[in-house]
């Protein structure tokens, strides 16, 4: 079974929310006013 | 910003971070908030996101920042945001697909934060099991079960390159 859409070119990145590395709470969606790159790493 | 995909958490990530001498935001994504919402199943990944927070380029697998191709692109991008002459490189093929596959990575999620890590593993396995092309949960279970072959100094990515051809 398939899940719903995935976020696609063209659509509003989500408004979420991610902890920083002190569990700080950043939103995604308050650098609206900004370019910026999300980029996805690991350590593995 | 960078995202730590990890579902080890901060621990994990920050010595990378320090390590880098980063001078931008990171945040961790211990739960693969972002795999679910934009449907990847391997890193690194780059997603280009503009004034108006919506996404003008999508990266996903082999998004290297260290690479002249990732250097032109954030290039072009600071001067516009107009990438949409730039193919999409890779096409995002639905995160975790299948309910049975997530369902049973959210069981090892749940028993890895209960400190159960034997049990989150025997779930993380059977949720690559249901899904043999979910890189993001492969290569996490092997970073837990060898974390000698991640974490004293270099990557060893010619062990996983063994791992794969022998299947695991």
């Amino acid at each position: 079974m398939q899940q719903s859409e995935t976020l696609k070119v063209g659509d509003r990145i989500a408004d979420i929310t991610l902890p920083d590395l002190d569990g700080n709470p950043v939103a995604l969606g308050s650098l609206d006013g900004k370019k910026y790159i999300l980029f996805m790493w690991a350590s593995w | 910003m960078s995202v730590a995909v990890d579902f080890q958490g901060a621990a994990k990530a920050r010595p990378y971070v320090e390590q880098a001498k980063a001078t931008f935001t990171t945040v961790v994504d211990a739960d693969n908030v972002l795999g679910e919402l934009f449907g990847f199943k391997a890193i690194p990944n780059g997603v280009f996101v503009d004034e108006a927070g919506v996404i003008r380029y999508t990266r996903f697998g082999g998004f290297d920042i260290r690479s002249a191709e990732y250097a032109e692109l954030a290039t072009r991008f600071a001067q516009s945001p107009d990438l949409d002459a730039i193919q999409q490189a890779a096409e995002a093929a639905g995160g975790i697909e299948s309910d049975e596959a997530l369902a049973e990575f959210q069981r090892g999620l749940a028993a890895y934060r209960e400190g159960d890590v034997e049990k989150a593993l025997v779930a993380w396995r059977d949720a690559v099991a249901l899904e043999p092309d979910n890189w993001i949960i492969r290569k996490q279970i092997w970073a837990i079960e060898h974390p000698e072959k991640f974490y004293a100094g270099e990557v060893d990515f010619g062990w996983q390159r063994e791992q794969i051809a022998q299947g695991l």
